[in-house]
């Protein structure tokens, strides 16, 4: 299967398990932001160790990693057993492959190191001169600035549905907001509104 | 073979070992908090 690369599709699937977990505004925030937590720890470990590992036991060892922090985290924290499934879908799918095709790892924007090439020894003296060292400090605070900001969109919108529940099922009293399809019409709502922005002249 | 690649070769194999070493030890230590 191959997973979207867009921010909000990947959201919309992590939100998935949410909507069956029997959980008020405060808990729902409170995973989220486990989750959230957990996804940076993956995303900034795997970025400086991504090199050291065998090319061919990465991915292995990427899940190999989700699979032991599920079982860690689940024993600990008694979050329900599918919070790793948000992690998987909000992880950036070809984050550990960049090295063969840089452009495409992103949140919002295109950019993504390229000084990470595997370059060998002759050729990195022929090939062009590497790039300064402020400029490797600003892409690099760039590519993670992206994933915070991907993880705080996410615990909001986590958030701001579970507070549309709370008050649909509460202070409304619509019992369709009791079931994942009352979270459904309003994904369905949000997706609508992010579809049909309104036009932005630039300048 | 170049002795550069296999001792790279080496210690990516190294580095994979501890990494799994790592993750053993974290599973024993959520056991151990847990009890």
């Amino acid at each position: 299967m191959k997973l979207p690369e867009s921010l909000f599709s990947r959201m919309l699937l992590a939100y998935l398990p949410f909507m069956v977990y029997p959980y008020g505004f405060f808990r729902a925030g409170v995973a989220a932001l486990w989750i959230v937590a957990f996804l940076w720890v993956t995303v900034a470990f795997f970025w400086f160790t991504r090199r050291l590992f065998p090319s061919r036991s990465l991915k292995p060892a990427f899940f190999l990693w989700l699979i032991v922090w599920a079982q860690a985290i689940w024993t600990l924290t008694k979050l329900p057993p599918y919070w790793i499934a948000s992690v998987y879908f909000l992880a950036p799918v070809s984050f550990l492959e960049d090295a063969a095709k840089p452009s495409q790892a992103r949140v919002f924007s295109k950019e993504v190191p390229r000084f990470q090439h595997p370059s060998i020894g002759a050729e990195r003296s022929l090939g062009p001169s590497q790039p300064p060292f402020w400029e490797k400090v600003k892409k690099l605070g760039r590519y993670f600035f992206e994933r915070v900001l991907a993880g705080i969109s996410f615990a909001g919108f986590v958030m701001l549905l579970a507070l549309i529940r709370e008050i649909g099922e509460k202070r409304l009293g619509i019992h369709a907001f009791e079931q994942p399809v009352g979270m459904w019409l309003v994904i369905a709502a949000v997706a609508f509104l992010w579809k049909n922005q309104p036009y932005r002249r630039r300048g | 073979m170049n002795i550069k690649k296999v001792t790279i070769a080496t210690a990516k194999h190294l580095f994979l070992a501890l990494f799994l070493c790592l993750l053993v030890a974290i599973l024993c230590a959520a056991q151990r908090l847990r009890q």
